[in-house]
């Protein structure tokens, strides 16, 4: 049981991640099509602060969640948002 | 097919004054509700949130009256819970009034099509970005013209927005006498405009329509003065993250097509009510974004430097 549940939780971060790499191809096509998810957006991806605001409030659209500025710093990467997004998710529902 | 309903409430002696725009209402196909008053301002906002059958709002009042006070953001959630666009006009002189209604009826009757975008911003790498970033994503569709303030002086800006462009976007910072950006655009150089009005010009920065020592905020003198049948301003410092948030979304909203300024304003709001809130839609709200064929051509002839 407890094992389903981990693969259900994995799928479903697997998915966001997903979701997230689409979202930032969007906003910047130089991108490579894929990328690790632990990259670092900024000193690795090359991603300024503009980028992540519009990240952000695409996920946000998206998402139909509200994400302080102050929450901002601890978006570093695809699997940091996803973390965030999933246990927001979570704790929404 | 529901009716279209605008609601425009005024005091009594300025109803005469706004007629021209009454009719271009009328003749655009909305239903219009007049209503007058004498001494109290009447609570329209508490109004919208009882009916379900705006499609948007006009309230003119007293210009000593300020936009912070007068109405709680640019749009009342109604009883359907939809966003009605909610725009304000202080009544100041009655030929301030007429131009301002002439002005709004003008940009209705001039027909168009085509969204005509001008991107503003101060000089500075954080707004040039994000005029950079709303080019990227509304060139493919839309008319863009870059009017930054590292590419045209202010007096050729002045000329430029008097194309006639459906709809104008500054970032920057701001203050209620005006931009920070163009060595500081303020109403009084406007004084001379005698160009085609824009349709909406949005001052996505802090603080234009606050009337802190002024006695009338700049995006409140905007459509009064004929710059533009509609502006959309802050009535008290905003933070450049929910400003790139507003950036993004007007660019969502022009990209999937839109017809007024008041739908812009309601479909583009952030979800963050601290992003909303400080902001007021100033002038018509069902001035139309298009843009005619006249002027994007005299907007592609304007120049500016490489």
């Amino acid at each position: 049981m407890k094992t389903n549940e981990t693969e259900e939780t994995l799928r479903i971060t697997d998915d966001v991640i997903n979701q997230l790499r689409s979202l930032l191809t969007q906003i910047q096509p130089r991108l490579p099509q894929t990328w690790p998810s632990g990259s670092l957006f900024q000193s690795e991806l090359g991603l300024d602060s503009l980028d992540l605001v519009e990240l952000v409030a695409r996920v946000e659209q998206r998402y139909g969640m509200l994400i302080s500025d102050s929450e901002l710093p601890r978006f570093v990467s695809l699997d940091a948002m996803a973390d965030y997004i999933c246990a927001r998710k979570q704790f929404d529902a | 097919m529901t009716e279209r309903t605008v609601l425009l409430v005024a005091p009594r002696p300025c109803m005469q004054h706004l007629s021209p725009l009454l009719r271009a209402w009328r003749g655009a196909g909305f239903r219009v509700e007049r209503r007058s008053y004498d001494s109290d301002m009447p609570d329209i906002a508490a109004e919208v949130k009882r009916r379900e059958d705006l499609t948007a709002v006009l309230l003119v009042g007293s210009s000593r009256r300020a936009p912070a006070t007068v109405l709680p953001s640019p749009f009342v959630i109604d009883l359907a819970g939809r966003r009605v666009p909610t725009a304000w006009l202080p009544a100041t002189d009655a030929r301030s009034l007429r131009r301002f209604a002439s002005t709004a009826a003008r940009v209705h009757q001039r027909g168009g099509k085509q969204p005509g975008v001008a991107l503003l911003s101060q000089w500075h790498p954080r707004y040039l970005h994000v005029v950079d970033r709303m080019e990227t994503l509304l060139r493919d569709d839309h008319a863009v013209f870059h009017w930054t303030s590292d590419v045209i002086l202010r007096e050729g800006l002045v000329e430029a927005m008097g194309s006639g462009l459906g709809l104008g976007v500054y970032v920057g910072h701001g203050r209620p006498i005006g931009w920070v950006g163009y060595h500081g655009m303020r109403s009084r150089h406007f004084k001379a405009f005698a160009g085609e009005p824009m349709g909406a010009v949005l001052s996505l920065c802090c603080r234009t329509a606050s009337r802190r020592r002024t006695g009338l905020s700049y995006a409140e003198a905007l459509p009064l003065q004929g710059v533009a049948a509609a502006s959309f301003g802050a009535t008290s410092d905003t933070l450049h993250t929910d400003n790139t948030r507003w950036a993004v979304a007007v660019c969502d909203v022009l990209k999937e097509g839109v017809n007024t300024v008041g739908e812009l304003i309601a479909r583009a709001a952030p979800s963050s009510p601290n992003a909303v809130a400080p902001y007021r839609l100033i002038g018509d709200p069902l001035a139309p974004l298009a843009s005619p064929a006249a002027a994007l051509q005299r907007a592609h002839a304007v120049q500016v430097c490489p």
